[in-house]
Order: C-alpha cells, then structure tokens, then sequence
C-alpha cells in the first residue's frame, strides 16, 4: 500500500484564492509545511461570492459571525441587471425547481400568464414567494469587503502556522515540493479560451448603499456598459474596467498536471456578476484536497479532478456567456439549454453544472423570455387547482 | 403561436404491449397528460410477460408515490416483500458472500468517506469486514426490517429499501388503475405497421382481426420484438454481448423453504453465469442466466432445477435476449421503452428502474403537438447515459473476480472492458476513489460494495484518514458498530413487518 504523505506544499499568488488554498491545506493536511508564496496582496475578484463560500468556511472551521462582522459580508437575493440594447430587469433567487401535484411551478405560471400577463402574479413575485425562507445564508450569495476578506484570511493563515515567502514562478520550485497550487498565471499550460467576452474585469470599490433590505437580505444592480461595468449592493459599489490587451474568458483543459494545480484565475477566468468565480476557485480547492493523490500516484485522481473541474468550468462559461447579454459564442452545451427552455421552458439535466437549473430558469424567466410551449403536464392541471394555487401569490 | 396551434386536439397514443413497461408507461402518461392525450393500449394475452424483473431499486418508490400508488395495497396485490440490498455469492471468488445494500458504509468524518478509515484500519491489521458498518447489511443478515425515519441522527435514515414482487400480479394492478384513469384496452396482435411514405413516422398498426388503429404517437413496449422501433432505422441496435456475454435464463418457480422471508434478493455466481432468486409473500422466483454458448438450454434447466431450495412448481422456461440497447430509442414518432429498448441482465434489478426512468423522461419531454427534434435528443441522451452507466456496473461483477474455473469465468475475467470502466476501475485501484456523477442509479456506496465485495483492493485510501490516532479511530468504529447492531436488534422480523403494516396478501 502507498503510504506516502503529502509533506510540503506551496502556493502561489496573493489574492483571496491563494490564501483560501494555503488555509484549506494546512487544515486538510496538518503535518505538511504549507508556503505562501505571495509578493502583491491585492484581491484578484470582487468581493462577492455565492453560498458555497459558506461551506467553504465551514470546511476550514471560519467562524461565520467573524467573516461577517470582519467584511461587512451581506446576504443578496435580487439583482437588476442593466443590459445593453435590453431593458432593465430584476433576477430573483430561485434556487430549487418547485413543483405543485407533479407539475413545475413555472410551467403553471406560464398557462396562467399564457394569453394575459396579468392574469397572474409576475413571475418574480412567485419566485420570492417560492423561495426557502428558512437559509438565510442563501440567497444570490453575499457581498462583503474583499480587503478586510484577504486580510482575515491572511490573519487565519499566519495563526494556523502557514509560511510565507516571496513570490517565485511555479515551474522553478516543483521539485522542492509535493504539490505547488498555482492561483495566478496561465502559463504554459492549455488553454480553453471563448473570445468576445471578457476574462474579467478590474473593480475599484467603493461603500455601498447599506441597505440590506427586510430579513437581513438586498438587492444589488449591475450596469454593463462595453468595456465597462458598474456593480452595486448594500457592501460596495465598483465600478470595473477591461483592461487593454486582457485575456478573454477561458478555462485550463488540464488544471491538475503532475505535482502543479491550477486554480482560482490559474484555472479559469470569467466574470458572471454573482460571485461565482470565486466560489468555484474555492470549490476547486476543496476538489483538489478531496482527490488528493499521495505523492509518487498514477495521476489518475488528477485526471478525475480534471474531468469534474473540466465541466464545472465548462458549465460556468456558459453562464458568463448568458449573463454577458449573450456576446460570446454559444457552446453546444449552451445550445441545448436555450433549445430546450426555448421550445418549452425545460432546463436539461446538467450533471455538476455550478449554477442551480432553478437560478437559469430564474434568469430566463427574469429576462423576460418565454418558451414558445407550455409543457403538457400544466395542462393536465384544471383551471380551479391553478387559480387556487396562485391566488396565494 | 405555440406547436400545438391556438386549440389543440387530444393527442392520440398508442400504447403497443401491455407489460411492465406498457402499463407503466399507459398509467403515467395518463396520470400526467390524461386531459390533453387520449390513449390506447394494444396486449395480446397470447403473448406472455417475460417478468425477469421482479426485483427492483428504491427509486420505484419514488414512481408510487407520483402515480398516488398505496404502498400496502400494491404489497398485498402483488404478494410483495421488501429488499434491501442483493446478496452476491461466488462472484469474486468461489466462496464469497457480500450484500450490495441500499444505503451507504458508515458515515464520513471530517469531509473523509468511513471507506477509506476503514482501509486504513484494515491496513493496520483489522479484520472487521466493511459490512459491520452498516444497518441495511445488518439487517438483512438478521431477516430484520424497519422504515427509515427522516428527522433523527443520521443512522435512522441510513438506508432505503425497494421491493420483490409477482410481476404476473404487477401489470394487473396497474392494468386496473390504468383503465379506471382512462387508459381503452384493445386485445389482439398486431399484424402490420403502417408508415407515412413521406415523413416515415407510423400511422396506424393493423390488428389480426383487420382493425385499423391510428395514432399520432406510438409508444413500443411491445418488448424483445420491438414491433414498431424495429422498422424505424436499420442497424438501430448497439450490441453489449462482448462484455455481457449471457444471453439465456432459465426461470421458473419454486414453494417457499421454512423459516423467515429474507429481504434481499439474492445473485450466485454458476459455473456458466448466474442463478438469481427471489423471495415473495408466497412463493419465490428462480432463474439461472446464462451463456449459450458455454451451456445449452437443456442443461441450465437441470441446473436451475437442482440448485434451488424449495420445491420447482413449474418446469423451467427459457427467456432468449441480447444485451445492448437502440442507438436511438426515440425515432420519429415512435418511442420504445422497456425491453424494446434495450436489455441489461437483471443482475442488479435494473430493468424496471430503466423502463420506469424512461417513462418519466417521456413525460417530462412528451411532444408538444408535434415531435420536436430538441426533445426526442435529449431524451435518447438521457435515456442512453443511463444504460451506458449501467453496463458499466454490471460489467464490473464480472471483470473483477479471480475466478477461472470455467470458460465462462476466464472469458469475462480477462476481456477488455469499456474505456469508462476501465477509468473508473483505475482510480479506485489507485487510492479507493470513485468516479463521481450526481445523477445515475449506481452511486459511490454502490461501487464501494462491489469492489471491495468482489475482492478489489485499492493501493492506497485518501491520506487524510491516516490524521486520526489509530486508538481513538479502533475505539470510534467499535461504538458505531456497536450502535448499528443495538438499533437493528430493535426491528422487527421481515414478515412481522409486513403483517404489522398490513402488507401481507396471505399465503
């Protein structure tokens, strides 16, 4: 049996994802030396995130009051989205498909709205009414202070006995290492690029409004402009700027290569105005350690975590794709997706798909598309059953 | 303007074959369509029901409770038992016994699966099997029963169980429900296929009487024949026979022994394939699943027949079939469901599940006034990943087992499995990890219980389970081996189950 243990690791980079994968390993493994190799501390996303940051947290044993009290973290539920070329819109939370005798709540909503909008409520008051009201740490996700974040976590590293070091270039220290977990450079390593839409965007923040609405949740705008975004929430107001000559969104094909990890920007760059990104870089870690080979493996746990990364990231693209107005090109997983809402409001199975089918149907539904068919199962639902359930809303 | 037109007609269906399949697939289109399709069942009653599949997963549970079906009612009706797993015999090696329960192996600790501290205690020298570790095992080792019960610890809902039913009394009941929802019966055979010239979807099927039936959609059931599938495409069928060589059983039935109703199926390896049996309220089903072209019929009915416990009270008959599935079980306006679209052994009880997995596919993307491509795509890709992942799993029984004692055996041990399978089989020899998916029947406590069943020992297990101290880990699984035990000695006794939840259909 391989007993060999990982005994030293290194990470690399200085922002949120590196200190978040120096304190994931150093909790997972407590007898390795972990070394943070990090020169610039500067937050390479904005400060938001979606609800997995949660469990992330509890995983390295963050305390959720001090993440809170320490960033200024506030929950969203709502967001207006201002398009160019679209009008204005508001995308509710809808994380869960809900379903009344068998039938999607969507699918009946659409036959009460079917020849008169205001037949029934709007479809962004059923999904408020829809939603689990019990999780308050759901939500859209939160929004908090992404300096005061990298600097708690710098604290947390520090106290639970990571070392830090002056940046270096992956390749040059892989051999003094058992793992060396890159969060900032593409490097040489192969690359999925989307062109026509940004790999990111640079955010100068500012405060926020401060209103965090009723039941400790808000709502949060986000303008996009071309080259330029403004995103707002109770937390901060950024505004963000493509730099010239910046990559477009894209994903490594092979983030787990021998003893180096890509994650974080390392890994894939996109920006979905939601805080994804950061939450999968931080899913990223937790897969890595979840797989962890022992020193001296085949490589067949990277290849695995390359596999379920690699349609993560795949899936999360699209997203961007969507919430981008649609520039971009439409992956054929993309496609499927649009076909099948657009012919009858479905949204197809997606295994390990990052975004929830209910928050596509939310964003579909909030954009103000409708499928050209009512599924046939709303049908088979009689007219008093319906106004009864929908008198409620 | 929707597909349908502003006032759509009634949809007419036809049901082709009234099995398993066809009355599961009658019963729930009407339960979810019935106001906007109007449907028909042609069953000949010359035509027999193969019934292999008289054992199932829990996720039939789930299809109960959308159709509002009464679980006590349906066990009386079809003289039902419950299951919680399946015993495996002699698939490793001859000799060995393990259960694939229907529920998972301890519980993780500190984000680690229980597998891999249990690897490491075996490393160290214990030898407490793995199955000490969980209730569903325990359970059926003792005969013992109780419902799992959501809202306490984590070890009261631990496991899940399905259940082992008269496949004869089965497509009755639904017959019953079917026709009282709606569901116009035709008795007869069908004699020919009629189809559009232009677009090639079928129009009508004549019946030996002369009676036309026309219908906007057609639904197979029509079982191995695939009467309408069969004429949609040529070379419509992926063929598996390489991998699952068996293509015979020889099934019959048998009186029941004394003693307690066990509640688990069990699946013994022969020397020229398998033998499954069944245990019911009143009887239980035998049948031997074989290679012919290692055993003829004649001598796996003699074999069937000698290796029973109980009584046989009929003679053997022999099911013929080929393993594999239609490259595209959804063609035109023609959708086959069940062994029309496909067959896997029913080495882990998946037949139904399949049948039952496509129907609500087909609910879920039933035409909207006329076929959409978009749908009838998506649903062969759902439909074939899922017979894909299960081929896998049942392929494993066979690859990974040091059995050469026969042709049979050697043959299986040494053939080359899918490149899936063989990826999955990597990284579980390399560190005990198993090949995620978040949808699919056969999950990781599936795959755990029959690597490790089967004799398939990892290199290595996830370090982070050697963090714990070796005296605080012996002491932590002796308690919750402990726990498992003192809660299943709390059961009652199978067939005390079934009388105390008015489950019994009598003798």
């Amino acid at each position: 049996m391989n007993g060999a243990r990982t005994a030293r690791v290194a990470v690399i980079g200085g922002g949120l994802a590196a200190a978040a994968a120096a304190i994931a390993f150093r909790r997972a493994l407590p007898d390795a030396k972990v070394t943070l190799f990090t020169n610039d501390r500067r937050p390479e996303y904005a400060g938001a995130a979606d609800p997995y940051i949660h469990d992330f947290h509890a995983m390295v044993g963050i305390d959720p009051r001090e993440f809170e009290r320490r960033t200024g973290a506030v929950t969203v539920s709502e967001a207006e989205f201002r398009l160019p070329g679209k009008a204005p819109f508001r995308f509710v939370r809808f994380d869960e498909m809900a379903y009344f005798e068998g039938v999607a709540l969507h699918q009946l909503w659409l036959r009460l709205t079917e020849r008169d909008a205001s037949a029934g409520p709007a479809w962004n008051d059923v999904a408020r009414r829809a939603r689990r009201q019990d999780d308050l740490h759901g939500g859209l996700g939160v929004r908090f202070d992404a300096v005061a974040y990298l600097a708690m976590l710098g604290e947390c590293a520090e106290r639970i006995g990571v070392t830090t070091a002056d940046a270096v270039d992956a390749a040059g220290i892989v051999d003094a290492f058992d793992l060396v977990v890159d969060t900032e450079s593409t490097g040489t390593r192969e690359w999925a690029g989307i062109d026509g839409i940004p790999g990111g965007f640079a955010w100068q923040a500012g405060p926020g409004s401060g209103d965090t609405g009723s039941g400790g949740t808000g709502h949060e705008t986000i303008e996009l402009s071309g080259s330029h975004a403004v995103w707002a929430n109770a937390s901060w107001k950024a505004e963000g700027r493509i730099a010239e000559g910046a990559p477009a969104a894209g994903r490594a094909v092979a983030p787990f290569d021998g003893k180096l990890l890509a994650v974080g920007r390392a890994a894939l760059r996109c920006e979905t105005f939601d805080g994804r990104p950061l939450s999968t870089a931080l899913a990223g870690i937790a897969r890595a350690i979840e797989l962890l080979p022992r020193p001296g493996a085949s490589g067949r746990e990277a290849a695995e975590y390359n596999r379920r990364m690699g349609i993560v990231h795949e899936f999360l693209l699209d997203w961007a794709v969507e919430r981008s107005g649609g520039m971009g090109p439409v992956s054929p997983t993309l496609e499927i997706l649009r076909a099948q809402f657009g012919h009858r409001g479905r949204i197809p199975m997606r295994d390990e798909d990052p975004v929830p089918s209910g928050q596509w149907l939310g964003w579909l539904l909030g954009c103000g598309q409708r499928p050209r068919n009512i599924d046939l199962t709303a049908r088979a639902i009689s007219d008093e059953q319906l106004a009864r359930l929908f008198a409620g809303f | 303007m929707s597909d349908q037109g502003e006032h759509p007609a009634k949809m007419r269906v036809v049901v082709v074959g009234g099995g398993t399949a066809g009355w599961m697939a009658a019963t729930a289109v009407t339960r979810f369509l019935g106001d906007v399709v109007d449907i028909q069942l042609i069953e000949s009653e010359a035509i027999g029901i193969v019934g292999v599949g008289e054992a199932t997963l829990p996720h039939l549970r789930a299809f109960f409770q959308r159709m509002g079906i009464d679980e006590p009612e349906f066990m009386r009706e079809t003289r039902a038992t419950i299951k919680l797993g399946i015993e495996f015999r002699n698939f490793g090696r001859i000799g060995d016994n393990y259960i694939h329960p229907f529920g998972a192996y301890g519980f993780p600790l500190a984000g680690v699966e229980f597998h891999h501290y249990w690897l490491r205690a075996r490393a160290a020298g214990s030898t407490i099997s793995l199955e000490e570790y969980s209730v569903p095992i325990i359970a059926q080792r003792q005969k013992r029963f109780a419902l799992p019960q959501s809202g306490g610890d984590q070890m009261s809902d631990s496991w899940g169980y399905a259940y082992q039913f008269d496949t004869t009394l089965f497509g009755p009941m639904l017959r019953k429900r079917g026709e009282a929802a709606g569901v116009r019966r035709t008795e007869g055979r069908i004699v020919d296929v009629t189809r559009d010239g232009e677009s090639g979807d079928v129009v009508s099927v004549t019946m030996a009487d002369g009676q036309v039936i026309e219908g906007d959609f057609f639904i197979d059931c029509s079982g191995f024949a695939g009467l309408l599938i069969g004429k949609m495409a040529e070379d419509n069928w992926q063929d598996w026979s390489h991998w699952l060589p068996n293509d015979r059983a020889a099934a019959l039935v048998g009186s029941s022994p004394e003693g307690e109703i066990a509640p688990y199926t069990s699946a013994i390896a022969m020397p020229h394939g398998w033998r499954w049996r069944i245990p019911l309220q009143h009887r239980i089903g035998h049948g031997y699943v074989f290679s012919s072209a290692h055993l003829s019929e004649d001598q796996a009915c003699r074999d069937i027949v000698e290796a029973i416990d109980g009584k046989a009270l009929v003679e053997p008959r022999i099911l013929r079939f080929k393993p594999g599935r239609r490259r595209k079980s959804w063609i035109g306006n023609v959708v086959s469901i069940g062994l029309a679209s496909g067959f896997l052994e029913p080495l882990e009880s998946t037949s139904i599940h399949l049948a039952q997995m496509a129907v609500m596919q087909l609910v879920e993307l039933f035409p909207i006034g006329k076929v959409s491509p978009a749908d009838r795509d998506e649903y062969n890709r759902m439909v074939d990943f899922e017979y894909d992942r299960v081929r896998d799993f049942l392929i494993l029984h066979y690859n990974a087992t040091t059995r050469n004692d026969t042709p049979y055996w050697d043959h299986v041990r040494t053939m080359t499995v899918p490149d899936s399978l063989a990826g999955k089989m990597e990284l579980w020899r390399e560190s005990a990890r198993v090949e995620y998916y978040g949808h699919g029947l056969f999950l990781a406590p599936s795959w755990i219980a029959v690597y490790l069943g089967q004799g398939l020992m990892p290199k290595g297990y996830d370090q982070r389970a050697d963090l714990v101290e070796m005296e605080k880990l012996t002491r932590a699984m002796a308690d919750l081996r402990g726990e498992m035990h003192r809660r299943v000695a709390t059961m009652p006794l199978h067939s005390d189950y079934l009388n105390q939840h008015n489950a019994w259909g009598g003798q």
